[in-house]
């Protein structure tokens, strides 16, 4: 009777404990975007965040910003992804415009990405536009572009991986290279000595 | 209950891909990964979407092959399942720890995903998936290198231990012959991939990596000499020239993959044990590609040569070749431990006078038992049966705007190249006598 007794209460534990599994929702919370994340060595969050930020300030100080006397107009080529992720190197573009037109020191044409539709916008609006204003948009003082690369070494149980991303501010008059940077960010990981 | 579903076999695949059922066979597919989520029922499955030219389904479920693949390399040094695995192995079935893959198959997956990334005009996206490749090739040969040098330093140490080795073999296992065959004997030291390499500089060239394509076309050139008289005709040196500008002239890159790469089966071979005699065991083996049929392809002016850079059949027994002493261990002791457990269970009965006569049913049961469990195990052993048995490629140029035709048997495919392209890339896929399809992309 006793083992009749223990088998029905553990069959109990076990079909409560299935019972909870299956009506469990997957949970959702809402986090900081600022934190850092280490998910995995793969490209993430923190680091398009620190490369934006460092990468802006950068441009900022340089003489060519900082001492203009107008704000430069610049508009942003392709960052060339060079890595073996597939990186959305525009999110990088797109957060360092941001930034710098928040700054107020820096004016940005449309990229080139974005020109067929610019295009169109002028061509609807051309009869009402005097010819010189097209101008404008032409009329870039700078262009930046920039590369990301990676090296990743990949030993069982271990990888390593740097990423050099580097930006360049152009002047694409004389060819000239008037500001460049780069960021650097590495990143280990290890696979746990034991686990399932 | 559905993960209990039978896995799709190799006939079922090869008959609806020769039938050209590629709806049929993709809804099977779909189910069968839904079910298993196994990292060859994703390759499958991105393969069919690719013939299908479905090429964004193709790269999601070779993402999701590349997921199932990382999460095994990235788990912990010693693991649970890698050891359970590896106890069911060496007790069990050859397919216990499930199936990730042969060094080739996860190079494989990067350069077949790249052709979808091209096929979308992401050229930068498919120079991603080919530096993925590098990678892979890297860690196959550093795979290959430590399994020789293990092997080489065992058999020093055990001088008059000569391993079990071809000769060892029993005249009636099937793929003895191949094993020895001189041309598989003469390429086995080639374990990287010259098609993939080959691939990987056309592809880095037109994204404007040309520094990753030099490294790429030299080492598919050191692989295969074909493929640097390839390049050296196609290119005029030893050196990647930039993209052409608008001239007189327009390039054509032309991928061919075709046929049905061996499949991987288990066959029963009696095997001599020193104090023992012969024991039967289940050794891997193949079934035959199914070769592709580009016997009558017609190039565009007839001036193109085809250089086949790719064979799987080759990778797949060169592979073979160096497991076996490990493969025929471990097969002797599925094999002795059938015997013990199934021995040990009868004796413990027998030891108790009550049950004494259950013994003989006792033995039908544990062998039954175990047949069953060996048999359930062996589903996952599978090898990626979609793959192309063989890849080639030719190079070559044509007048601007010229019409190209592609012909293959009484096939023939029409394109006009776009007067501003620079050049195009065709890619013809036969997966099965009925089943052939051309995309281009230009560039």
């Amino acid at each position: 009777m006793n083992i009749l007794r223990r088998h029905f209460l553990l069959s109990l534990f076990v079909l409560s404990l299935l019972a909870a599994g299956c009506g469990e929702e997957p949970r959702v919370e809402y986090g900081d975007p600022a934190a850092v994340e280490t998910v995995t060595s793969a490209w993430g969050s923190s680091d398009l965040q620190n490369t934006a930020e460092s990468m802006t300030q950068s441009l900022l100080d340089s003489r060519w910003v900082s001492l203009a006397s107008a704000p430069p107009k610049v508009r942003l080529r392709q960052v060339v992804n060079q890595t073996d992720e597939h990186i959305d190197t525009r999110a990088i573009t797109d957060k360092i415009r941001i930034r710098l037109l928040q700054s107020g020191k820096v004016r940005f044409l449309a990229d080139t990405a974005n020109m067929d539709q610019v295009f169109e916008e002028r061509d609807f609006t051309e009869a009402v536009t005097r010819r010189g204003d097209n101008k404008l948009l032409t009329d870039t003082d700078y262009i930046v572009t920039g590369t990301v690369r990676s090296i990743r070494k990949v030993v069982k149980g271990a990888a390593d991986v740097y990423y050099l991303i580097t930006l360049e501010l152009v002047d694409p008059q004389s060819g000239e290279i008037v500001w460049a940077d780069e960021k650097e960010i590495r990143k280990t990981s290890n696979n746990p000595k034991i686990g399932w | 209950m559905s993960a209990c579903s039978s896995p799709l076999t190799t006939l079922e695949i090869r008959v609806d891909l020769q039938q050209d059922n590629l709806e049929g066979l993709e809804a099977k597919m779909l189910e069968e990964h839904e079910s298993r989520g196994e990292l060859v029922t994703a390759l499958n499955l991105a393969r069919v979407y690719q013939l299908e030219g479905r090429w964004r389904d193709s790269i999601n479920a070779f993402e999701q092959a590349s997921l199932i693949l990382e999460e095994y390399e990235q788990r912990a040094i010693v693991n649970a399942r890698g050891v359970l695995g590896g106890l069911a192995k060496a007790t069990v079935s050859a397919g216990g720890g499930g199936y990730y893959g042969s060094g080739y198959e996860r190079t494989l997956l990067h350069t077949m995903n790249a052709m979808n990334y091209m096929l979308l005009e992401d050229f930068s996206g498919a120079a991603v998936e080919m530096r993925r490749m590098e990678i892979r090739q890297e860690l196959w040969l550093e795979e290959k290198e430590k399994r020789l040098r293990e092997l080489l330093e065992e058999r020093e140490e055990e001088a008059e231990d000569e391993g079990y080795g071809l000769d060892s073999l029993p005249e009636n296992y099937s793929m003895r012959s191949i094993l020895a065959d001189p041309e598989l004997r003469s390429k086995a030291s080639a374990y990287q991939d010259p098609f993939s390499y080959a691939v990987s500089s056309i592809i880095c060239r037109i994204a404007g990596d040309s520094e990753y394509a030099a490294v790429s076309m030299r080492r598919a050139s050191s692989l295969n000499p074909e493929a640097g008289e390839m390049f050296r005709g196609a290119w005029g040196g030893d050196r990647v020239p930039p993209l052409p500008s608008v001239g007189r002239e327009q390039e054509v890159v032309l991928i061919m993959l075709g046929g049905l790469a061996p499949t991987l089966r288990r066959e029963q071979i009696r095997i001599p044990v020193p104090m023992v005699g012969y024991v039967l065991v289940d050794m891997p083996a193949y079934d035959p590609p199914l070769s592709p049929d580009f016997t009558s392809v017609r190039l565009p002016g007839g001036s193109g040569r085809l250089y086949e850079l790719l064979r799987t059949d080759l990778m797949a027994y060169s592979e073979l070749r160096d497991n076996l002493d490990y493969e025929i261990a471990t097969a002797v002791s599925r094999a002795l431990s059938r015997v013990s457990v199934s021995f040990l269970g009868q004796a413990l009965l027998f030891a108790n006078g009550n049950l004494r006569k259950f013994v003989p049913l006792a033995g039908i049961l544990i062998s039954s038992g175990m047949d069953l469990l060996a048999e359930k195990m062996a589903e996952s052993l599978r090898n990626w049966e979609t793959l192309p048995a063989a890849g080639y490629l030719s190079m070559f140029k044509v007048r601007r705007g010229a019409a190209l035709h592609i012909g293959l048997g009484e096939a023939t495919w029409e394109f006009v190249l776009p007067e501003r392209a620079r050049g195009v890339v065709l890619v013809l896929s036969q997966a099965g006598s009925s089943n052939t399809r051309v995309d281009h992309v230009t560039y």
